[in-house]
């Protein structure tokens, strides 16, 4: 595989474009940054070809691309954060310091934002936002993007057993939070 | 027949794929046959599903549809000398006008002043040397497009950042610098630190 190959390029955009974005949306909370990610993912990929292992997935690679370039912008914005707090910076119209719950619902048109204001949606939004970074990235990828432990794994370099006992810990954090707000089936019983 | 129910630790370790319909038949049946006799592992399974439920209330987004012609100008709009030295491309791109925020603030100038000293040299692992006009991405698909996509302003694409933004994810990326972490041989940038901040402020946009 050649990603300097134009048609190659595209033929792997085309088959990632839509998990990568949203797993930017997901993690940063917001569309334009998230376009900004993904197009940085391939840039980065294009750049850095011989980073990629002969025989590794394509798919595998790029998610790692991106998700270190999601991190990158959340930690990048917690810095900008924490600065103005020491000099204040003029208004640029985004949301900084914000949880991604909430820039994600500024980011989108009135209607959408409307429809998609409901209890359980803004509730299950705020529980991930809490999630630390490496559980929230397992659960996005296992449940948005069908990923195996393994393949989990191999984006985030870690062992399978890690991103499984991962999942275990932010599933149970999401499920006491819904209890909490009482928003879990009344059939699941708090098990720990 | 009836599956044999299988053990405690057995099943917790299949309960996550288990929920999530990922096992074999003979495996969920063994999980099944074990959720049914033994409370504990059942109330789990249950807050595994509930977990798992609440977040299908988040559904997929398409990105735009213009989205890979900015790829595209990305990548035209590189200058050769980052496609020579990698590593140093953030710093460069910092330089060039993505620092605004950066030059507001004393606590993330300090960062940079101090990454900025800590850059390390290109490695043998850099990408090769291309000039812009022989980039064949660009030249191939650019030009198969029809020219002058006019995407470019100032070397850096600014579709899809509101005015005055910069990409944060610059600045970490100096943090992120691997020479940094596995401590490679440090080189200094031709930046002194006095003279970044005049840098940063000729360069910002
Ligand atoms: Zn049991």
């Amino acid at each position: 595989m050649d990603l300097r190959d134009p048609t190659q390029l595209r033929k792997v955009y085309e088959a990632n474009k839509r998990g990568l974005y949203n797993l930017a949306v997901r993690l940063v909370g917001d569309r334009q940054w998230a376009e900004d990610i993904l197009q940085e993912t391939f840039v980065r990929a294009y750049t850095r070809a011989e980073t990629f292992k002969a025989g590794g997935k394509v798919s595998t690679w790029l998610y790692r691309i991106c998700m270190n370039l999601s991190y990158d912008h959340l930690r990048a914005r917690k810095y900008r954060a924490m600065a103005s707090l020491d000099a204040p910076v003029t208004s640029t119209g985004d949301s900084d310091g914000a949880t991604w719950s909430a820039t994600l619902a500024s980011s989108m048109p009135p209607a959408v934002a409307q429809v998609e204001q409901n209890d359980t949606e803004d509730c299950v939004r705020r529980l991930i936002d809490e999630l630390p970074e490496r559980e929230r990235t397992v659960v996005l990828l296992r449940q948005y993007h069908g990923m195996t432990f393994k393949e989990i794994a191999e984006v985030l370099g870690l062992t399978a057993r890690t991103v499984q006992n991962c999942l275990r810990r932010a599933k149970q954090k999401l499920f006491f939070g819904l209890k909490e707000a009482g928003l879990a089936p009344p059939q699941a019983e708090a098990p720990y | 027949m009836r599956p044999k129910p299988f053990s405690c630790k057995r099943t917790q370790k299949l309960l996550d794929d288990h929920v999530d319909g990922l096992l074999r038949t003979a495996d969920s049946e063994g999980v099944r046959a074990h959720l049914e006799q033994c409370t504990p592992c059942d109330t789990e399974a249950a807050a595994l599903r509930a977990a798992t439920a609440s977040l299908s209330v988040w559904g997929d987004l398409e990105p735009p549809p213009d989205c890979f012609e900015g790829i595209l100008a990305r990548i035209e709009a590189l200058p050769p000398d980052l496609l020579e030295s990698a590593p140093h491309s953030p710093a460069l791109r910092l330089l060039r006008g993505g620092g605004r925020w950066v030059a507001t603030s004393s606590v993330a100038a300090a960062a940079v002043v101090f990454l900025a000293l800590s850059v390390t040299t290109p490695t043998e692992h850099d990408a090769p040397a291309r000039t812009r006009h022989t980039n064949p991405v660009a030249a191939g698909l650019l030009s198969s497009t029809g020219p002058g996509l006019g995407l470019r302003t100032n070397g850096l694409r600014t579709n899809g950042l509101r005015t005055g933004e910069v990409r944060a994810y610059r600045v970490d990326d100096f943090l992120r610098n691997d020479g940094l972490r596995r401590g490679r041989t440090r080189n200094e940038l031709p930046v002194s630190p006095a003279s970044f901040g005049d840098a940063l402020g000729a360069g910002a946009r």
